[in-house]
């Protein structure tokens, strides 16, 4: 008798070698973290503790006297302080919406999850404190997230939509600085208000959609019994050339209202269609969108 | 090629379009997991407007149920198999005649010798398989009733076994033409006729396409030809009347009668020459009245021991009881001295009485169970004459059978027509002998069993000519011949008894056989008042009656029969030749073989079960 085998690994991502090497090529867009951030590699916007000289100029109410030129205010009967860059840690968080209907293409779900490895990657190689968060009804919000290695394991499988979960307060209270959320949108919402809403208390978001490739261009296939994971319901659809053109048409819809909202907030909007490599989409959609920068 | 049994099971054929319309119709989607099901909204189906044809598409599904759809009308259409190929087809006309059970040389030792019907068995193997192993058997066995023994159209080693295992023929002399024109209707599409048989083919007439393979030789026989139980001349006891010829060098011959428990009763060594015939008449003491017994010839040399012996079943006892109800007078004494003359007849009083004399007078009833004859001048307008003829005589009746009239006065014959009955009807006379417009004897219309001797034996010559006795002799043996049981119980192989049941046997419910008491052989007969009973072969028979309670007239056995086989050229084997005769034809065709073909019913009920499994299995959730 022999051993059964062994159960192959469930689809792990974190360890994927295109995980890392988009990791190490590419930085997540976003503004230098403010002042008051915890002591890390990144150059803060206010003059600072750190060691490195920035500029001069005047001094301006609230700045630390300690920094003061003084041999310049005996001089010039003008004070100025002089300024240093400050090095602090800017936090990221990367919310991966749990959804199930992330999960019902195996492609979508891989993506979905190799592009939340690589932005915690990307921002833990920038020296910056990334936190992973599943959105779901099943995960408690939780400030501190997850390990990393959660994205290794089935993580779809949640029954509520972002909106339900903001409704809910589902979802993570995370600090100031860059937020990447990583979901389909596909459920019905306010674009305006679902933007403002993942888009508050952070310094820049960044939302990114995952489709698969039916979802982002479904063929003309005939009849197929369509079902939603999440809602467990169900309806049967002809997939006729007219049925096709207004699917199109409602996707193309809410994809330019999500654009717009993000837009109006500030944030970078990016719709990644699962199927080529990830480095591929980085280069072709989340660079030229500001979603990425390209690590120097 | 593939035929059916049931061709109107072929219309579970249409169940393939209906699984055709089914799919155009009522398409199953396939289930697909999509996000955002609420952009499809405006694609949604909704059962608004009936159903719409959709494209036809190639699903597993669809395949698997128009296979199951087609399978299972195959199967019920019953298929079977036909193959145009040369699975050759051999009819054989199988000698039935009791000398193929003959043994071809002496016996060698203790073990049996083989007889001509197992040379011809032989043959027949050996020809069969020199056609191939595909050939296919009918067998007929000869006789003036061919029968079919073997196949039709069987593997011939299946045929062959079977044949082993039969009893051998007994059947006596018989032409083998109905046999052979059977079997040319058996080959009508396809096949040979083989004619196997003991006799020389070169003096049998058949058709030029038939092979005629006689497997006989000459053989020494000895045949007893006549054995018959009759009362003696003296008071009791009976004598066993016997003869025999021997054909060949039989060597002498012992003749032994035995008694149903082997007790020797005779037992004679006489010398014996071929083609000489003797007779022996054999005593049987009073005990053995009712017992069978066995005769056997045995000689040194005898092919076939069958018609050489006979069991003897004791007579059946048919008195007739008649009662005379004259006044006393000339009629009353001529009927009574020619009825005490006659055999086996019992006088006894009116109720007990099979057949009653009666007068004339008006008629309480028909008779019943008994019959009657009225005798005496029956009253009419006119008186009743003397007259001596011409007589009109109905010669098929039985009852005028040796009847001739001629010289003789019928005396006293009343001028009636019809037999009047104390009710004032009157029955109607329907005339045997007539003369003029009297009517001398005849029976009564409407009335079994009532006849009329319009006569007065003190007038005219009647009872005194030799036609009186006849003519009341034919009136005791009609009445004989009716009464319930079987007529005889000695048969040879080819006659026949008359068997008469009661009212209540008639009436009886459940089978009545004829049935071998030496072998398996059953053969259902008609329920008839009056049957004519033929066994088919030799040996102890028995008709019994399935539907008998074991009360009074309920025997469950109703007659028992012994056959044996006493034909003399049957028995003379020394004519016997060997021979072939093969036809001038050409090799015939092979025949269309079909075959039920229990496989191919195996095979689509298999396919149409994996069907819809498969279907299930393709169809099932998720």
């Amino acid at each position: 008798m022999t051993a059964a085998p062994a159960l192959p690994a469930a689809d792990p991502v974190t360890t994927d070698p295109d995980v890392l090497a988009v990791a190490a090529r590419y930085t997540l867009s976003g503004p230098p973290p403010r002042a008051g951030g915890a002591v890390g590699e990144r150059v803060g916007r206010t003059a600072g503790s750190g060691l490195e000289f920035r500029e001069h100029r005047r001094y301006l109410p609230g700045d630390d006297v300690r920094h003061l030129d003084w041999a310049a205010f005996a001089r010039t009967d003008v004070p100025i302080v002089q300024v240093f860059r400050e090095e602090v840690a800017r936090d990221t968080a990367v919310w991966l919406d749990g959804s199930a209907s992330m999960g019902c293409d195996p492609e979508k779900s891989r993506l979905a999850r190799s592009l939340a490895a690589a932005c915690w990657r990307m921002a833990a190689a920038s020296g910056d404190r990334p936190t992973l968060h599943l959105l779901s009804e099943t995960n408690r919000p939780d400030p501190r997230g997850r390990s990393l290695d959660s994205l290794d394991g089935p993580v779809f499988s949640g029954r509520g939509s972002l909106v339900e979960l903001a409704a809910q307060h589902g979802l993570p209270a995370t600090g100031r600085g860059v937020r990447v959320i990583v979901s389909d949108f596909l459920f019905p919402h306010d674009p305006d208000a679902l933007v403002r809403r993942l888009a508050r208390g952070t310094d820049a978001a960044t939302l990114i959609q995952i489709l698969s490739s039916f979802e982002a261009d479904p063929p003309e296939l005939g009849g197929r019994r369509l079902t939603d994971p999440e809602a467990d319901e169900a309806a049967e659809v002809t997939l006729d050339r007219p049925a096709v053109a207004a699917y199109r048409a409602r996707l193309r819809a809410l994809i330019d209202g999500l654009a717009r909202a993000c837009r109006s907030h500030g944030a970078t909007f990016a719709t990644l269609v699962a199927g080529p490599n990830l480095n591929e989409l980085c280069r072709s959609t989340l660079v030229p969108a500001g979603a990425l920068g390209v690590r120097r | 090629m593939i035929s059916f049994a049931n061709p109107w099971g072929l219309l579970g054929l249409l169940a393939v379009p209906a699984v055709l319309w089914l799919h155009l119709y009522r398409v199953r989607f396939p289930p697909m997991a999509v996000g955002g099901l609420f952009l499809w909204d405006d694609a949604i189906r909704r059962p608004a407007g009936g159903r719409t044809r959709d494209r036809l598409r190639s699903t597993a599904s669809l395949w698997l149920e128009l296979f199951a759809a087609l399978a299972l009308g195959l199967l019920l259409g019953g298929p079977r198999v036909s193959w145009e190929t040369t699975a050759p087809h051999l009819v054989v006309a199988l000698d039935g005649s009791a000398s193929m059970g003959a043994t071809a040389a002496p016996p060698a030792g203790d073990e049996a010798a083989p007889t001509f019907r197992d040379a011809a068995l032989a043959e027949l193997r050996e020809r069969a398989s020199a056609k191939g192993g595909r050939t296919l058997l009918t067998v007929i066995e000869t006789g003036d009733r061919p029968r079919v023994v073997g196949g039709p159209r069987r593997p011939w080693r299946a045929v062959l076994e079977e044949l082993a295992a039969r009893p051998a023929p007994t059947r006596p002399r018989h032409e083998f033409a109905p046999s052979l024109d059977l079997a040319a209707r058996l080959v009508a599409d396809g096949g040979e006729i083989l004619l196997l048989t003991d006799r020389d083919p070169r003096s049998l007439e058949f058709s030029e396409d038939t092979t005629a393979v006689s497997v006989g030789a000459p053989r020494p026989n000895v045949v007893l030809l006549a054995a018959d139980r009759r009362p003696s001349d003296g008071a009791a006891g009976e004598e066993l009347f016997l003869r025999w010829t021997a054909f060949g060098r039989v060597g002498p011959v012992t003749v032994t009668v035995r008694d149903d428990a082997g007790e020797s009763l005779f037992r004679r060594t006489i010398p014996s020459a071929s083609g000489e015939s003797v007779t022996n008449a054999v005593p049987l003491p009073p005990l053995v009245a009712n017992q069978p017994v066995t005769v056997r010839l045995t000689a040194a040399e005898d092919a076939l021991e069958a018609d050489s012996m006979a069991v003897l079943l004791p007579s059946p006892a048919r008195p007739v009881r008649v009662a005379v109800s004259l006044p006393p007078g000339r009629t009353r004494t001529a009927i009574e001295r020619a009825v005490a003359a006659l055999p086996n007849v019992i006088r006894t009083d009116l109720d007990a009485a099979d057949l009653r004399f009666v007068s004339p007078d008006p008629l309480a009833s028909d008779g019943g169970s008994s019959w009657l004859v009225v005798v005496g001048s029956l009253p009419g307008e006119g008186e009743a004459i003397d007259t001596a003829g011409p007589f009109l005589i109905d010669r098929a009746d039985p009852l005028a059978a040796g009847v001739s009239l001629a010289g003789a006065v019928w005396g006293g014959a009343g001028q009636g027509t019809a037999l009047t009955r104390e009710d004032g009807t009157f029955r109607p006379i329907s005339p045997v002998i007539a003369a003029g417009d009297r009517v001398l004897a005849g029976r009564v219309v409407g009335a079994d069993g009532v006849f009329v001797l319009n006569v007065d034996a003190a007038r005219g010559t009647l009872a005194n000519t030799p036609d009186w006795p006849i003519l009341l002799s034919n009136l005791v043996e009609a009445r004989r011949a009716a009464l319930p049981g079987p007529d005889r119980a000695n048969l040879r192989v080819g006659e026949s008894a008359r068997l008469t049941l009661t009212e209540r046997q008639h009436t009886a419910d459940g089978p009545l056989v004829l049935r071998s008491l030496e072998g398996s052989e059953r053969i259902e007969l008609p329920r008839e008042r009056t049957m004519i009973i033929a066994p088919p072969g030799v040996g102890l028979w028995s008709v019994w009656n399935g539907g008998a309670n074991g009360e009074d007239g309920g025997r469950p056995e109703l007659a028992r029969f012994a056959v044996r086989l006493a034909d003399p050229r049957e028995g003379d084997l020394t004519s016997l030749a060997s021979g072939v005769v093969e036809p001038d034809a050409e090799d015939a065709a092979g025949t269309t073989v079909d075959d039920p073909a229990p496989w191919l019913v195996a095979l689509l009920a298999v396919a149409a079960l994996a069907a819809f499994v498969g279907d299930w299995w393709a169809t099932r959730p998720a």
